[in-house]
């Protein structure tokens, strides 16, 4: 990923510190700045034209939130993050899908025709955006800010986790999953509402053995 | 402001100047220095720690970031206020956090950590030794020291750093609301929920150390409802 050209895309009236913020973060999580990657400050700064001030301000906030971290001696660096940080990440997941599951109001009609319209696919997402898409969806349905932000924090996380180790893409097992959980949803009966953990719990299982497979595969 | 000086240079002896400042204006905000809706002015308190205005902002940047102060264009930087919304939305997401966090623990707890988190239960005597001496405050933190253990015993560093994050938040909103934490404190419901935690944990039933956050909580919720249903009337 070209980083000026990322920058100038998200440089759109939001704070600066917030659009540096945003951009240094996203060529971590693709792996552009790959783990250990010493990040120059004023190189960076001349490349994108700001100060390297607002750089330096954008970097104690990605430190942070884990995603660089401080050395006096070398400056910053990318971050380390290690399959067992993937496999605690997947355990968060399971308790947010949890939470969102049992807080969404069933009642409320737009909210479960967003979820199920997050089960579409409108172009060429990969099944990890599917993925995200549906368990974004379902936390944004319960209309609670906390929920919805650790979701996302989670998600950018697994992102990184997943690009770091050149995972490959998860498989469609995963998505038809997100159906069963769905329709669960929408039907007004304690049966349904009381199987929802362990429902939850089997995908939470399921993102598990993608990941310890893909790992697998990477350690050969 | 004369307390901030001197936690700053308390923190000064320990660590960088820019990481002192950062855990002054922390330690300010969570033990209620800075009130809730209060403004703070970068330049101010440059000049009240007498550093340059650099880590100030810095500083200001990552408590944003945590949700402990808000930017506000007017005004600058303000200590975050709770809508009771918010409030509430938060006090679900803690008690999540804190039902998987008890239900994933009763399955790894080692009998080490068992005796440790013991010492940390809140019992009936020791809730009568706080209030004896006035110390009434302790309560609630003892009883969050106790679920961060739980948290802690997870293994998972994420779950632990989230539920320091909205323990954090959650002592806002007490001061935010504070009869709640002075007159309604609910010291026996707290009591009642770290025993049967624990007594679940200890038995390694983690069904059963989940119920027993999600049957307490019921209760703490109520209260903390009614508290909050309370003063948006009188306000």
């Amino acid at each position: 990923m070209e980083i000026k050209g990322l920058f100038l895309s998200l440089n759109k009236g939001n704070r600066l510190s917030d659009v540096l913020y945003s951009t240094v973060k996203k060529m971590i999580i693709t792996s552009s700045f790959p783990l250990g990657y010493k990040i120059d400050e004023s190189n960076l700064a001349e490349e994108l034209d700001v100060s390297s001030t607002s750089i330096k301000e954008a970097l104690k906030l990605l430190e942070f939130d884990g995603y660089v971290s401080f050395d006096s001696r070398i400056g910053y660096c990318v971050a380390e993050i290690n399959i067992e940080d993937i496999i605690m990440l997947n355990d968060m997941l399971k308790i947010l899908t949890i939470a969102a599951a049992e807080n969404v109001n069933i009642y409320d009609r737009p909210s479960l025709i967003m979820i199920d319209e997050s089960l579409k696919r409108t172009g060429t997402e990969t099944n990890f955006q599917m993925d995200k898409k549906f368990h974004l969806t379902l936390s944004l349905a319960t209309k609670n800010e906390e929920y919805i932000n650790a979701m996302r924090n989670v998600y950018d996380k697994l992102e990184w986790g997943f690009s770091a180790f050149k995972f490959h893409d998860l498989g469609d097992k995963i998505l038809d999953e997100h159906k069963i959980i769905s329709y669960y949803l929408t039907k007004h009966d304690d049966i349904y509402r009381d199987n929802m953990p362990a429902i939850i719990n089997r995908h939470g299982e399921c993102h598990m053995k993608f990941i310890l497979q893909e790992n697998v595969s990477w350690n050969k | 402001m004369e307390q901030i000086v001197q936690i700053y240079k308390n923190n000064l002896k320990k660590m960088s100047i820019s990481f002192a400042v950062y855990e002054t204006l922390s330690q300010a905000i969570i033990m209620n220095m800075l009130k809730s809706n209060s403004r703070i002015k970068e330049e101010e308190f440059a000049k009240l720690l007498n550093v340059s205005r650099t880590p100030v902002r810095e500083s200001l940047n990552v408590l944003m970031k945590r949700g402990l102060i808000v930017s506000d264009i007017k005004s600058g930087y303000v200590v975050k206020g709770f809508s009771t919304n918010e409030a509430n939305d938060i006090i679900r997401y803690v008690k999540v956090l804190r039902r998987e966090a008890a239900g994933i623990t009763a399955k790894k707890i080692t009998d080490e950590q068992i005796i440790i988190l013991e010492k940390n239960v809140l019992t009936e005597e020791r809730i009568n030794v706080l209030k004896s001496c006035g110390k009434k405050d302790e309560i609630y933190s003892t009883f969050q020291d106790f679920n961060l253990l739980v948290a802690k015993y997870t293994n998972n560093k994420y779950l632990l750093e989230e539920s320091k994050r909205m323990h954090e938040k959650l002592l806002l909103i007490h001061y935010y609301y504070p009869e709640n934490i002075k007159d309604d404190h609910p010291a026996d419901l707290f009591a009642l929920e770290s025993q049967e935690v624990f007594k679940a944990i200890s038995e390694h039933d983690s069904a059963k150390a989940r119920e027993a956050v999600e049957e307490c909580d019921v209760h703490i919720l109520n209260v903390t409802r009614h508290v909050y249903n309370l003063r948006k009337d009188y306000v």
